[in-house]
């Protein structure tokens, strides 16, 4: 006899092997002490959970030789046939291989012979949800009223694309994932019973990636086994089983809050060097976010996180510098990371874009200060808006972190806040032109792309005064009467009050003009790449080189 | 072909080996690890091994010699037909697996891109995967476990290939009689497949890759005439659109990556172009582009008219 996997060789034979589905095992039994089984099932849940098992279970507990009974007996023939999948009348149907109606029909052929041997004729349909609606209808009848013999069982994973009209014909079970505890319980059980020295840590890891499924726990548990024979060190189970290093995850949010994007990058090559699969990485950041979440969210966070003292101090550290709206919104980014991971060929490009896009998160403006600036605005006058764009450069900033307004008492005090801001900028006595151009880019680009090439003459909350070159596109477009109240409005919604503005044409030859944005922005380049030449040949380094080779600069190019 | 012929698989390969020797082998597995990284060479090996009964497969036995040619009676292949595995391909297995073995101890199955499953397959296989007829062996492959059903997954014992480091992938490129500078390429852009480098040295693809990258980056949205032709030449090699798309994300990632910081660059040959596009464009727009192009490959996928997608693609690639 060939290896039989774990999962297999401990599939639970009676009721009371079954762990974690109480409910279900305990309503089934007193059904049948009291006489009142049903005709048709339906065992829904998760995978790995014991469906199958249960089908198994209780149709050898309806047919067992000590009659119906609420343990089988695992003893007698009609026991061990259904155990071996050799009864002549238990059907275990795989529904998603026999789908279409005919398979059905066959079925109800077959279905008003009495049983060869058994007491009933039990026919247990797996993975139902695959027959097509043709199938479906067509068992329809025969559920509703089967002749006394026979029974149903069917088990499936998706329980919503099973028809009502089915549904309502079954006594439905839903099967729970099972408990950690629970799981250890069985997996330390049958390492014991196998002759396996494990210790309680790496089991608790193995139960922990099965995923609240008792199978997914057994699947590993072989693998680590086959892997390590009959003792198990700590260090094999986590280097098999991958399991990412709280070290990383505690890096990666760490470089991600403090706005690093290069460090953000490093740790997606660090998660290739090591081979976690980027998947599981991505999990585990979520888990870890979600982690610093509830550190933030919940007074006593200990009880609804499963780990150790430590830990919890350092999502602590953590948390104190990330309020709560960025950690949800980092979540919601790696949630959707998760997502296109499913459907992409190259995941690790998919957590480099999530990384960067959570290392470069603009703070969040609270929403009271949002509505107050609005007000400011209605009420006209009331000043110009300072500060329009959050700015994100700053590594831990100090965060405008407004208080949830609590209670009615708070409120007067904020709102103080907010209109003293304004008030304190309206004495600033001049406006700076690129920053009014980049106001204006937000709301008209056209317009702002037009001004790029003015000259600002004059720049006062009063009075503006921008040439262009004569008869120029830029300067007959800005003259459009459209085009000119538009900057109008605009002037009056940064600076809280209507400008004079002038459009006019620049004298020929005049070279007294400051230049405008974009040759502003030219010169500022050139500027700094003759600064840099100067420091290039000040470099003894470069200096030595020219000296030996005899030869020049030809030109200087930045690396970052 | 012996465990012996996988490269940069260790830890996988010492799995199977010792669940050889401990008599623990499973009846499924499912392999995942990016393409071209020896998961195939690997279950081959693997069930030589089982077929022959000696640790390694001797390589000499007629089971051996029949697996190298691959035609062993016992030995089934399940590749995607189309776009999908469809049920019939499995309910044949199905058939097949029911019959006793010809020879070898025990069946031996190998389903290769085990994500592209349909759905109905996927769900026909369920049972036969859980407890096979005959005590045969299963094993899946799949290069995105991610896309692979939640029910697969819990019945099979899954073990993770390694992308290979770029060295390996250069040596055995230059083993196979490559350049130098060629294989260096081949190996950084490889990302750790070998199949894909030994795709990217063979034929032109290295220089027909860099045009296009150019070309693309030196489009326009002010000469639409450009961009109409580029997109109607690209239309003539559709069965290439995937390839290219891949090697432009690559490339958009490394400019990325240049903005992000990050030293490691893998189209090493196109460095000045790299830098070039980084110059224009910010991080955000990089990003942007890459979701354009993301969002173009999925079309594709979808059998989109890829023309239509093409010009879409590179007017929203294209320098403003």
């Amino acid at each position: 006899m060939s290896y039989l996997v774990l999962a297999r060789k401990w599939r639970p034979q009676t009721f009371r092997d079954l762990i974690g589905q109480e409910h279900v095992s305990q309503t089934l039994q007193n059904a049948i002490t009291s006489g009142r089984v049903a005709h048709a099932f339906l065992f829904t849940g998760a995978r790995g959970v014991g469906k199958t098992s249960s089908a198994r279970i209780l149709a050898k507990a309806l047919t067992c030789e000590q009659g119906p009974t609420i343990e089988p007996c695992n003893a007698c023939p009609a026991c061990q046939e259904i155990t071996n999948g050799t009864s002549v009348d238990v059907f275990e149907i795989d529904g998603a291989s026999n789908t279409s109606v005919d398979d059905i029909r066959e079925l109800r052929e077959g279905i008003k012979y009495l049983p060869s041997r058994l007491r009933y004729k039990i026919f247990i349909i797996d993975e139902v949800h695959m027959l097509s609606t043709n199938a479906f209808n067509a068992l329809l009848k025969t559920l509703e009223e089967p002749p006394p013999h026979v029974k149903f069982i069917f088990a499936t994973t998706e329980p919503h694309k099973i028809p009502i009209t089915i549904l309502s014909r079954c006594q439905r079970f839903d099967f729970r994932r099972i408990s950690l505890a629970k799981l250890l319980e069985r997996l330390r059980h049958i390492v014991d019973s196998e002759g396996v020295a494990i210790s309680d840590e790496a089991l608790a890891v193995i139960a922990r990636k099965g995923d609240g499924s008792m199978r997914d726990s057994l699947s590993i548990l072989d693998q680590v086994l086959a892997f390590c024979s009959t003792t198990v060190s700590d260090e094999d189970v986590t280097s098999l089983l991958g399991v990412v290093d709280r070290r990383l995850l505690h890096d990666a949010a760490q470089a991600v809050i403090g706005r690093d994007t290069a460090a953000a990058l490093d740790i997606a090559r660090r998660v290739d060097t090591v081979g976690y699969s980027m998947r599981q990485f991505c999990q585990e950041m979520i888990g870890y976010f979600r982690g610093l979440a509830i550190v933030l969210a919940v007074p006593d966070p200990a009880s609804l996180l499963d780990i150790s003292e430590s830990e919890l101090q350092e999502l602590r550290e953590l948390a104190a510098t990330a309020p709560l709206d960025d950690v949800q919104r980092h979540l919601t980014i790696l949630l959707k990371a998760d997502t296109e991971m499913t459907q992409t060929a190259f995941p690790r490009l998919v957590l480099e874009l999530a990384l960067l896009k959570m290392a470069r998160l603009a703070p969040v403006v609270p929403a009271q200060l949002l509505i107050e600036r609005l007000k400011t605005l209605e009420s006209g006058g009331g000043g110009t808006v300072a500060s329009p764009a959050p700015r994100w450069e700053s590594a831990p900033r100090p965060v405008p972190r407004q208080p949830e307004p609590q209670s009615q008492k708070q409120q007067p005090a904020s709102r103080e806040n907010a209109q003293v801001q304004p008030s304190s900028t309206k004495t600033v006595s001049t406006i700076d032109w690129p920053t009014f151009v980049e106001f204006v880019k937000g709301r008209r680009v056209g317009i702002a792309a037009l001004l790029e090439h003015g000259s600002p003459l004059t720049v006062s909350p009063e009075h503006l005064k921008i040439a262009f070159p004569p008869g120029s596109f830029y300067l007959t477009s800005l003259q459009d009467p459209e085009n000119l109240a538009a900057l109008k409005t605009m002037a009056r919604e940064f600076l809280g009050h209507e400008p004079t503005i002038q459009i006019i044409p620049l004298a020929a030859g005049s070279t007294a003009a400051p230049p405008n944005l974009l040759e502003k922005k030219k010169c500022d380049e050139a500027r700094e790449l003759s600064e840099l030449k100067c420091d290039v040949r000040q470099n003894q380094l470069v200096e030595g080189v020219l000296e030996t080779f005899n030869g020049e600069i030809a030109g200087i190019r930045k690396l970052s | 072909m012996s465990f012996s012929g996988v490269v940069g698989q260790d830890s996988a390969v010492t799995v199977l080996e010792r669940s050889l020797a401990a008599h623990r082998v499973a009846h499924a597995y499912l392999f995942t690890g990016i393409e071209g990284c020896g998961k195939r060479t690997t279950a081959l090996a693997f069930i030589e091994a089982i077929f022959c009964g000696r640790a390694e497969g001797c390589g000499s036995c007629p089971s051996c010699r029949k697996m190298a040619s691959g035609q062993h009676p016992d030995l089934h292949l399940v590749e995607p037909d189309g776009a999908f595995i469809k049920i019939d391909q499995i309910r044949e297995l199905q058939r097949q697996l029911a019959l006793r073995p010809y020879e070898a101890p025990r069946k031996g199955c190998i389903i290769e891109a085990a994500d592209r499953l349909h759905p109905a397959a996927a769900n026909a296989l369920l049972k036969t995967l859980e407890e096979p007829p005959g005590n045969a062996v299963l094993i899946l492959l799949s290069p995105n476990p991610a896309g692979v059903l939640p029910t697969i997954i819990s019945r099979c014992q899954q073990l993770r290939f390694a992308s290979l480091p770029q060295e390996t992938v250069e040596r055995l490129v230059l083993a196979g009689g490559v350049e130098q500078e060629a294989a260096r390429v081949a190996a950084s852009l490889s990302e750790g497949s070998m199949a894909k480098a030994l795709e990217i040295v063979n034929g032109a693809a290295l220089e027909e890759r860099a045009r296009f990258i150019e070309t693309v980056c030196s489009l326009s949205v002010n000469d639409a005439g450009r961009i109409f032709a580029f997109s109607e030449a690209f239309d003539k090699q559709k069965d290439k659109a995937a390839g290219m798309l891949d090697m432009l994300q690559s490339f958009l990632r490394d400019v990325l990556l240049r903005l992000g910081g990050s030293p490691e660059i893998v189209n090493c040959d196109l460095a000045p172009l790299v830098e070039q596009v980084a110059g224009h464009n910010s991080l955000d727009e990089v990003m942007g582009k890459i979701g354009t192009v993301t969002t173009m490959q999925q079309a594709l996928q979808r059998n989109v008219n890829p023309r239509l997608a093409m010009e879409t693609l590179v007017m929203r690639l294209a320098n403003t």
